[in-house]
């Protein structure tokens, strides 16, 4: 134990005049009565009290004396720990897993009650801020004196269904150096955490591995239209010591209206990823909920919207028309995404023609015409090079086992949008578009290149089809809290987006091309000028699923926790006033 | 006020008169003789036998029932009250208002003819007046009963009625005027002079001193008699546990006296004493 100013020893001179007082007795005020045979009647009915009233008077003086005492520890200022008091910055760890029950307690009500114990073991002299940290750092207050800002910004802070983002945490530790004389203490579970020796963050460790089962990832796909059936991909992580026998419940609709309950075992640890098709439902907000009760709620629940898309009608106008129709009735037959319809067709097939079509895919482009400068000769570097990587158009496709034989040496016009091109920059594959129409320049010869006979052929004429009509661009069925999305039609940003979450009526206007990172756990729509989408974004974490913290340590050093030693000892001075002023009351008026 | 001053005594007069209505002149009323003799009230008749006073012959009814009668009268006894007047210190704040009530009724006896004798009580027994007989020695009474002290430092009834008894053989009236807060108790006393066949009567003055406690906190009591001290802290409990104390004390006296036909009347100071000797007449006397 150390004092602050233990100088105020000296008022212990305080008792000797104290005892002094107590031991110039002050003799009662007498009173001549009648009947004191009475007197004695009632009193020796109460032998109890009689020693109690001999050792009043050295209870009183032990009572003055201990709060004297207590008053003169309190002013010497003790304290147990060895804590330098430096100032503090309290980091909260609000993500996902803080969420979970341990021994029935949430852990983040534990983290705050640690808080709060340090705040209030705070000296009047010490600093300090209060920050969270799930995907990124938030600072709740500024570093100050007071706690009762300290605690404020404490009350609010909120659970986050975001999870632990390490590289976050990193960088404050990093920036830590900078803050001399500070301490960086970071309350947690640990999950996800570990201690890197060069930064200071002191780990204030709470909560014990728990037994916990949940969604790692989860998809829907729309995989044939007629007849409907729908995919559902689902990966589960368990952190039960034994296999677990539970169920999922797919539930459909705004009433989620149970659809299927499919029984699963879950092994312990990552399972591997399953498929389930089942054929009901629709484009949509799905649900699928764990029917079992464990330490974790967040995880136990997917938000999953299947996007409503129409097929793509498709027409071609070609010489040779075959293997482009029989391309787009392959995916007629199968995923129905495409329909040969001659009459009333949304995108034009073409093959060395110039249709005056709204959106166009053109392969062999022969002649001048709007979609290009000027068309010279054939080149020999037919070898491709993706100038624009992940392009949609691209999906799926081994760009090197196309052949772009018969390429002509193009000057694709002002503000097209290259995809592949060769080493001279000729345009391979580009975007064109003027006010109202659009069209996809495939430059090759698609006779002498055999390119019909390829795999890749149907594939390109698909993925193409669907960019023009900008399906492609559409969201998944999910997705992960703190992912960031590209928004659909919105490629360029130039756009403003409408976001709404869930049930609620408030509205986000969003500008730029994509939204994120998402915070909050449900279904978020999203709509703008090109159309609407849902994407439901869930807690898809392994680490916060499988709350392991076995073999995370405290490292938290000597720190002063709860009411200030020196308050206690006033506050016990009081109360032993207290107990002398009723006692002296009593001596007074009984 | 003094005892013998006029306006004192004219309420003692008005006492008197109302006796005399109510009672027909005598407090001892209702201690006429069962035997019958030679008194001047007329008993009753009896037939004539040889011995009896000729001068009683009823010559009357021997004349309407030829038969000799004589009249019988009522054997009037010479009876003495002895007072007990309660003169330990206890009796300070009550003594002016025992002495009067002792007064009061002194006066009606002396004017009924009856021997009055008042002694002061403490732990010994003091006279305060000698035997005393005729209304004319009336204020001499009340000026010795106005010059009477308190004395003694306790209170023993028991011996008190033992001295009485010694001193007095022939059985009369003793009528005790006290707090009956008597440390030794009251009915050794009371029993004695009822076995030496006194009629006996209970006159208890306290005051609300007496009877309430307004004490509290760190007091140190001290027994306005015998000196003793003792520190105590009294809270309301206690209070009320005295009081409860003294309410069974005169309770027990109560049931003492209902239960061996001994009169008894209890007053605080603050009742004018000549209520209290209104309600004893209008009661039939001093009559249990």
């Amino acid at each position: 134990m150390s004092f602050l100013y233990p100088g105020y020893f000296l008022a212990l001179l305080g008792l000797i005049p104290l005892v002094a007082v107590y031991f110039l007795k002050v003799r009662p005020r007498r009173q001549s009565v009648t009947a004191f045979f009475l007197w004695e009647a009632v009193f020796d009915q109460k032998k109890n009290t009689a020693l109690f009233n001999r050792l009043r008077e050295l209870l009183s003086l032990l009572l003055m004396a201990l709060a004297l005492l207590a008053i003169v520890l309190a002013l010497t200022a003790p304290e147990l720990s060895q804590d330098q008091r430096r100032d503090l910055l309290l980091v909260i760890d609000n993500s996902a897993s803080m969420s979970a029950l341990d021994d029935g307690r949430v852990r983040l009500d534990a983290a705050r009650k640690i808080a709060s114990d340090i705040i209030r073991g705070l000296s009047a002299h010490q600093q300090a801020a209060l920050a969270t940290v799930s995907m990124d750092v938030q600072y709740q207050s500024h570093f100050t004196t007071s706690p009762k800002t300290l605690m404020d910004a404490l009350k609010e802070i909120e659970p986050s269904d975001c999870p632990f983002q390490r590289d976050a945490l990193d960088a404050l530790g990093a920036g830590a150096v900078a803050m001399d004389n500070c301490r960086i203490i970071l309350i947690s579970d640990g999950c996800d955490y570990q201690a890197d020796p060069n930064t200071a963050i002191e780990l204030v460790k709470i909560g014990a591995a728990q037994e916990n089962l949940g969604f790692v990832s989860c998809d829907l796909r729309m995989l044939q239209r007629q007849p409907l059936q729908v995919g559902f991909y689902y990966k589960l992580a368990s952190s039960f010591a034994e296999e677990i026998d539970t169920d999922i419940v797919l539930s459909y609709g705004p009433d989620n209206r149970i659809l299927k309950v499919i029984p699963v075992t879950v092994k312990p640890g990552i399972n591997e990823a399953e498929v389930y098709t089942l054929a009901a439902g629709g484009p949509g907000q799905w649900r699928a909920t764990l029917d079992l009760e464990d330490a974790l709620d967040k995880d136990n629940s997917a938000f999953l919207a299947l996007q409503p898309q129409r097929p793509v009608r498709v027409r071609v106008d070609s010489d040779h028309p075959f293997f482009l129709v029989n391309s787009v009735n392959a995916f007629a037959r199968t995923s129905g995404d495409l329909i040969y319809a001659p009459d009333t067709a949304d995108v034009t097939l073409a093959n060395g023609r110039i249709p005056q079509a709204e959106r166009t895919v053109i392969f062999g482009l022969k002649e001048n015409s709007d979609w290009c400068g000027q068309i010279g000769p054939e080149i020999d570097d037919v070898l491709a090079r993706i100038k624009l990587d992940k392009h949609p158009v691209l999906d799926d496709c081994d760009l090197d086992s196309i052949p772009f034989i018969g390429a002509r040496d193009i000057s694709p016009p002002a503000g097209s949008l290259v995809i592949v091109e060769n080493a001279a920059h000729v345009p391979l594959i580009y975007r064109v578009q003027d006010q109202q129409r659009t069209a996809l320049v495939v430059n090759m010869d698609t006779l002498e290149s055999e390119f019909y006979y390829s795999a890749w052929f149907p594939i390109l004429v698909y993925n193409a089809a669907r960019h023009l009509m900008g399906q492609q661009d559409s969201l998944n069925a999910a997705c992960a809290t703190g992912d960031s999305l590209p928004i659909p039609g919105n490629t360029l940003g130039r756009d403003s987006t409408r976001v709404t979450v869930g049930d609620s009526n408030d509205v986000t206007q969003l500008s730029g091309s994509s939204y994120g990172p998402i915070r909050q756990a449900g279904f978020h729509t999203l709509k703008n000028a090109a159309g609407q989408w849902s994407v439901g974004a869930n807690l898809f974490a392994a680490t916060e699923t499988l709350l392991d913290n076995r073999d995370v340590r405290d490292t938290s050093e000597a720190l002063n926790r709860g009411w200030p030693l020196s308050l206690i000892l006033a506050m016990l001075a009081a109360l032993l006033l207290l107990l002398e002023c009723i006692l002296y009351h009593r001596r007074k008026v009984g | 006020m003094l005892l013998t001053d006029p306006a004192f005594i004219r309420r003692l007069e008005s006492l008197y008169l109302l006796a005399r209505k109510v009672l027909g002149g005598t407090l001892q009323a209702d201690r006429k003789s069962t035997q019958k003799g030679a008194g001047i009230t007329f008993a009753d008749y009896s037939e004539y036998a040889i011995g009896d006073d000729y001068r009683a012959i009823d010559w009357r009814v021997y004349a309407r029932l030829d038969s000799l009668m004589i009249k019988l009268f009522e054997l009037e006894e010479d009876i003495t009250i002895y007072f007990l007047l309660d003169s330990s210190k206890s009796m300070d704040s009550k003594f002016l208002y025992a002495r009067q009530l002792v007064a009061a009724l002194a006066y009606i006896a002396l004017h009924s003819m009856d021997k009055v004798v008042i002694y002061g009580m403490a732990e010994d027994l003091v006279p305060v007046t000698r035997p005393t007989l005729g209304r004319a020695k009336t204020l001499g009474v009340l000026q010795e009963l106005d010059q009477a002290q308190s004395f003694g430092s306790g209170t023993d009834f028991t011996a008190a009625a033992r001295r009485l008894c010694q001193w007095h053989k022939k059985p009369g009236m003793v009528i005790a005027v006290s707090d009956f807060f008597f440390p030794k108790g009251y009915d050794e006393g009371l029993k004695f002079l009822e076995w030496h066949r006194h009629d006996l009567f209970c006159i208890q003055v306290q005051d609300t001193e007496d009877q309430c406690c307004r004490l509290k906190g760190d007091v140190e009591l001290q027994c306005i008699e015998s000196g003793q001290l003792r520190k105590l802290t009294i809270t309301g409990a206690e209070a009320r546990a005295y009081e409860q104390a003294v309410v069974d004390w005169n309770k027990g006296l109560r049931t003492f006296c209902a239960a061996r036909g001994i009169g008894r009347v209890t007053t605080t100071t603050d009742v004018p004493f000549d209520e209290i000797i209104q309600g004893i007449l209008r009661r039939g006397g001093l009559v249990s």
